[in-house]
């Protein structure tokens, strides 16, 4: 589904409808795995780097002091185009008036970004691991700050305040978020056979799902999440804001 | 996880309720507007009761040849509304007296009385005799069961096609023998036919020029309210009446079932009661519990199409009117729910306009069956309970933001009553009797009108053979 300034979403909070089982609000705290297929939109990019030298465009994000998956376009010390895909948050450190910003990178080709990438990000207990198109980092990840009050957004970073919005301009066709570690075989089933993994995962209510959509079924207002847990994706309207 | 128990608690600190449920404290923990500004009026079995919690109560005939009233002011209703005023609890209430008792929420006594039809009147009727009679301003009136079809949980009593049923085959082979005419004449509430002189409409028709002049709503239920002579000549009368009262929101129940020509007439009635802004709001109460077939076997009579086709032509010819779809939410309605709420949506999206007296033109107003037991969502196996969520999940995606004056999709309301089919539907315990009652109840039923349960609904055929080995 085609991302940019009119076409981006967030989780809503609260649950007014009784419907959702596993809220995302403190997803980020507790192992997780977030599981996501996109493409950015390489005229938006380039657009991007003649404004700001280095061109971040928010994935999955809570707002705040930012965390999430970031795709950012910018130049080498010799003029190339860097492309980075990394997953970013802060931790608190010694002194509790500083918190310290902390990421895990991955700098794919061109050619590589414009076919689209397949991107996992799996949190198990203190260590972090970024898989873009089947290879691997990975990092320590403790001590991250309170992101229990954030808004959790797709396809952007914020859109509440006119700063640090990072909106994503591109195609999202994948998106999956849960709660614990998904092995590598079921990994393979959502990026391979959709359908079957919505079935024998994202169905399973023994599994804690947050969300999964391949951006194909929407309304006027939500993207639907094909997981138990019913927590559809909301389009950020400015009509809210008012 | 936890956050989920989170979700399903609520908050009952809303200022409105607090502020009623203390003045209906300061006079007794019993007391309730509802019961001197509600009444439901079954007319067809001389019944009447104040909110739909308690059971109805037999209507004197002598007591109407001296007050046409007392359709509502009956001399046992005005014992009740004594042992409110003096503090006392009416055992016929114990619904809202079980709920005060075993959790912190409001009952619905705070509820009703909160209604914009009760809490203006609140002063009146704490300073009046327990004697005086009052003119109800929510009224609710059957004139008649005259229906052209039987719905499988309906019966004899809203049903004259029922009637004829029961006549001729007797109750149903389940526990409770369900649609009983012995029960009905056992209780004095076996229905006047129709066509026979009824005293108790002869006493509203006394009593309506004094009743509309005070109604806030005004709601005609059946039998089949367009199959009633006392339906056309309340809508003659409110079209004819030279001083309208315009603040009423009149409501009509139609199964949307009936000839061309009264639909046509009906059509044509509205349009004038719009045009001339003879009501505050028109609204159409109309019922469909599934989609297609599946529908049309539940409620035996609807040909699904016309009613389809009844509801866009209601709704092109009458740019104000809002139709709300009454759906009893029951076992047989699971396969097809989902398709239904794709329906409704469609319905919405076409007729949605700032010219109606609500924008989304219909409502989809889902209350999960309670009686008779063995067609409840409970009775089917807990395979299809996520069925259910699905379809709250799926109305809940077609639904409204908060943010949004478009107001299309489907309100909390709508969402939440689904879900709470849901949270039922859940809550059942051993049902290998309802499931008994199923099979044998179903099986009568194809017998005796020709229907195929099994080819109507393949996807519960393994279910109802399983159920026909429990009586054998």
């Amino acid at each position: 589904m085609k991302i940019n300034k009119e076409n981006t979403y967030l989780f809503l909070k609260g649950n007014k409808n009784k419907l959702v089982f596993n809220p995302p609000d403190d997803v980020i705290t507790t192992d997780f795995t977030l599981m996501m297929r996109f493409t950015p939109d390489k005229d938006y990019y380039l657009e991007g780097m003649k404004k700001e030298p280095f061109f971040t465009q928010g994935l999955f994000s809570k707002n705040g002091k930012h965390i999430g998956l970031f795709f950012t376009a910018g130049k080498d010390e010799i003029n190339n185009i860097l492309l980075k895909v990394s997953f970013e948050w802060w931790k608190k450190t010694d002194n509790p008036d500083v918190d310290e910003v902390k990421s895990i990178d991955f700098y794919p080709s061109i050619e590589e970004v414009e076919k689209g990438l397949d991107v996992v990000v799996i949190k198990n207990k203190n260590s972090i691991e970024l898989i873009v198109n089947g290879k691997t980092k990975t990092a320590e990840m403790k001590d991250v700050i309170d992101y229990s009050y954030s808004y959790t957004w797709v396809g952007c970073a914020n859109r509440l305040s006119p700063e640090y919005q990072h909106i994503f301009e591109g195609e999202i066709n994948l998106l999956h978020l849960q709660e614990k570690v998904l092995d590598s075989d079921n990994i393979n089933l959502f990026f391979n056979d959709y359908n079957k993994f919505v079935k024998e995962v994202s169905q399973n209510m023994n599994n804690t799902i947050m969300f999964t959509s391949n951006f194909e079924e929407v309304s006027p207002y939500k993207v639907k999440d094909h997981s138990y847990n019913n927590n559809h994706l909301i389009k950020f309207s400015k009509q809210w804001l008012n | 996880m936890s956050s989920s128990k989170k979700a399903h608690e609520i908050s009952f600190t809303n200022p409105d309720y607090l502020d009623t449920k203390k003045k209906l404290d300061k006079v007794g923990c019993g007391m309730c507007l509802a019961k001197w500004t509600q009444v439901t009026m079954h007319l067809q079995m001389g019944q009447t009761h104040s909110c739909h919690h308690p059971s109805t109560h037999h209507i004197p005939i002598g007591e109407l040849k001296r007050n046409p009233s007392a359709l509502h002011n009956t001399s046992f209703k005005k014992r009740k509304r004594r042992e409110m005023l003096e503090g006392k609890r009416p055992a016929e209430c114990d619904y809202c007296w079980n709920v005060e008792d075993n959790s912190t929420g409001f009952s619905d006594r705070v509820f009703k009385s909160n209604e914009s039809w009760s809490k203006p009147h609140y002063d009146e009727i704490v300073n009046s005799s327990w004697r005086t009679d009052f003119n109800p301003r929510y009224v609710e009136v059957a004139f008649s069961n005259a229906c052209n079809f039987k719905c499988s949980y309906c019966g004899p009593s809203f049903s004259s096609t029922w009637v004829k049923e029961a006549k001729k085959y007797g109750a149903y082979p389940t526990d409770d023998k369900f649609n009983d005419l012995k029960y009905l004449q056992d209780n004095n509430k076996m229905p006047i036919h129709h066509r026979e002189h009824n005293p108790y409409v002869e006493a509203f028709w006394e009593w309506w020029p004094d009743l509309y002049r005070d109604l806030h709503t005004f709601r005609i239920t059946g039998g089949e309210p367009l199959m009633s002579k006392d339906t056309w000549k309340v809508l003659d009368y409110i079209i004819e009446h030279p001083n309208p009262n315009k603040k009423l929101n009149l409501a009509i129940n139609s199964n949307l079932g009936v000839e061309d020509r009264l639909v046509d007439n009906f059509i044509e009635k509205i349009k004038k009661i719009e045009d001339e802004e003879r009501v505050n709001e028109f609204i159409i109460f109309t019922s469909v519990d599934g989609w297609g077939e599946q529908a049309e076997y539940i409620r035996n009579g609807l040909i699904f199409d016309r009613w389809l086709s009844n509801m866009n032509k209601l709704l092109t010819a009458c740019p104000r009117l809002n139709i709300t779809i009454m759906s009893t939410f029951n076992s047989l309605s699971v396969p097809s729910y989902y398709k239904l709420i794709d329906g409704v949506y469609q319905l919405k999206n076409e007729y949605a306009s700032t010219d109606r007296y609500w924008i989304s033109a219909v409502f989809l107003d889902s209350s999960y069956l309670r009686y008779p037991s063995h067609q409840t969502l409970q009775v089917l196996p807990s395979k299809w309970d996520r069925e259910v969520l699905r379809c709250a999940s799926h109305a809940d995606f077609l639904g409204t933001p908060k943010f949004d004056n478009k107001l299309i999709g489907f309100s909390d309301v709508e969402i939440q009553k689904i879900k709470r089919s849901y949270d039922w539907m859940t809550s059942r315990k051993d049902m290998t009797n309802q499931r008994k009652n199923f099979g044998n109840y179903f099986r009568a039923h194809d017998e005796r009108r020709g229907t195929d349960f099994c080819k109507t609904f393949p996807e519960l055929a393994d279910f109802y053979e399983y159920c026909l080995t429990l009586s054998r």
